[in-house]
């Protein structure tokens, strides 16, 4: 069972996922409700961190970092990234590194929960949520 | 099976058999997992739908719908990219996450709509998995309905002029048509790269969209197999024989004849002699024509 511990749902994919009930709008971001998180070091890229962030809601992620215990992150994102590597190295470590293996997400909204079980959040969504 | 022409293509059509929650259960999924030709011909789509991308020179967030086990997830991540992977199978993504794939996976049925937010990534690839939209699996499915839900919400996740390459087994004109014309309602431009197209074994549909209005002049890339002298060792055309029909009349596909003549009779015979079994003493009725009819 070794490999459960491995690769999951890491916060750059939670902070892209919005409820798609049918009705729920304006639902970003989802909120985490972790049981297990696991971190995994890897090598960190600074050009896709600097890519991705253009595309990242960094309050959200700030939130979803607290939340899961991951403190540090500066209130606002400094406009001159590229030449931050220690602020790099921890959206990098945020992002990339946190791996959600248990746990749900819930939408603020409708309430709807999306369970996340070895990692794999279920987002089927039923017949008359559709 | 061999004279029954639509056995083997139920056979190759899994589609046909049941849901892809159901039919790629624990068994069929540990067969992608070990099959060494089906993580071949992957790789090898793979590779050609990220060629058809023509992604930028840096590293990319790129989406693959219908992953599986992470087959071209893996060639995703070998190129330095990120990934999210989305299928509807959780056997396969089972078997994803005890191959340690790199990406993201989610549990998801892209015909209820992706999930993600808009401009989220960079690109997007599916691999063999498209097709399976086509199929009415439950009753309350619109199969035309699940298909705009798709295009709509892949349309809405990708950047702008962010493309997209779907390749999949369309079953005739028509379902292709259907694929495609759901995508142009959806706001996409592009239409589809046929690989190969006169190899029926090497033949590769691919889908090749992009997200952006009509101003980004997003022309399809071309296909390949199409010049004779293409020499990266795939089987190169096969030349179209018109008129195959009357030049063959009286022989069979193998090149026999229908007509079974004396000398065909009697080498029939002598072959059963031999094996010992009882056999019409020859005279000269054998092998006579029979003259015309009324």
């Amino acid at each position: 069972f070794f490999f459960f511990f491995f690769f999951s749902m890491r916060l750059l994919s939670a902070n892209t996922i919005v409820c798609i009930v049918k009705g729920c709008t304006d639902n970003f971001p989802l909120q985490i409700v972790p049981t297990v998180v696991e971190q995994e070091e890897t090598e960190c890229n600074p050009e896709f961190i600097t890519h991705i962030m253009h595309r990242v809601d960094y309050p959200a992620l700030k939130r979803m970092s607290e939340d899961i215990g991951i403190h540090g992150l500066p209130d606002e994102l400094p406009a001159d990234l590229e030449n931050n590597e220690q602020l790099i190295q921890l959206l990098h470590t945020a992002l990339l590194d946190t791996h959600v293996q248990q746990g749900e997400l819930a939408c603020n909204k409708c309430g709807r929960k999306y369970p996340i079980a070895q990692g794999i959040p279920n987002m089927l969504l039923t017949e008359n949520e559709v | 099976m061999g004279d029954h022409p639509f056995n083997d293509l139920e056979m190759s059509r899994p589609e046909h058999i049941a849901p892809p929650e159901i039919y790629y259960n624990d068994t069929e999924a540990k067969k992608y997992a070990g099959n060494s030709r089906i993580i071949e011909i992957q790789t090898a789509m793979s590779e050609r739908a990220i060629e058809l991308l023509n992604l930028p020179n840096h590293p990319c967030y790129i989406l693959d719908i219908g992953c599986g086990s992470g087959l071209s997830g893996e060639v995703l991540s070998d190129q330095g990219h990120t990934w999210v992977g989305v299928d509807i199978s959780a056997s396969m993504l089972g078997v994803a996450v005890s191959r340690e794939v790199e990406g993201d996976l989610f549990n998801h049925d892209m015909g209820q709509g992706l999930f993600f937010r808009a401009g989220t990534f960079d690109a997007a690839i599916s691999i063999s998995a498209v097709q399976w939209l086509c199929n009415q699996d439950q009753a309350h499915h619109n199969v035309q309905r699940r298909l705009r839900k798709f295009f709509q919400s892949l349309y809405k996740c990708l950047v702008r002029g962010g493309k997209a390459v779907i390749q999949f087994y369309p079953e005739n004109g028509q379902q292709m048509e259907m694929i495609s014309s759901a995508a142009m309602i959806s706001g996409f431009s592009g239409g589809f790269v046929v690989d190969y197209p006169n190899s029926t074994k090497a033949k590769k549909y691919f889908l090749c969209l992009c997200a952006g209005s009509a101003e980004m002049n997003y022309t399809v890339p071309a296909a390949k197999g199409l010049d004779e002298k293409d020499d990266d060792g795939q089987p190169s055309g096969i030349q179209f024989v018109m008129g195959k029909e009357t030049k063959d009349k009286g022989r069979r596909k193998d090149g026999r004849r229908v007509v079974k003549n004396r000398d065909w009779i009697q080498a029939k015979k002598e072959r059963a002699r031999k094996q010992g079994k009882k056999v019409c003493h020859d005279s000269k009725y054998s092998g006579r024509s029979r003259g015309p009819k009324f």
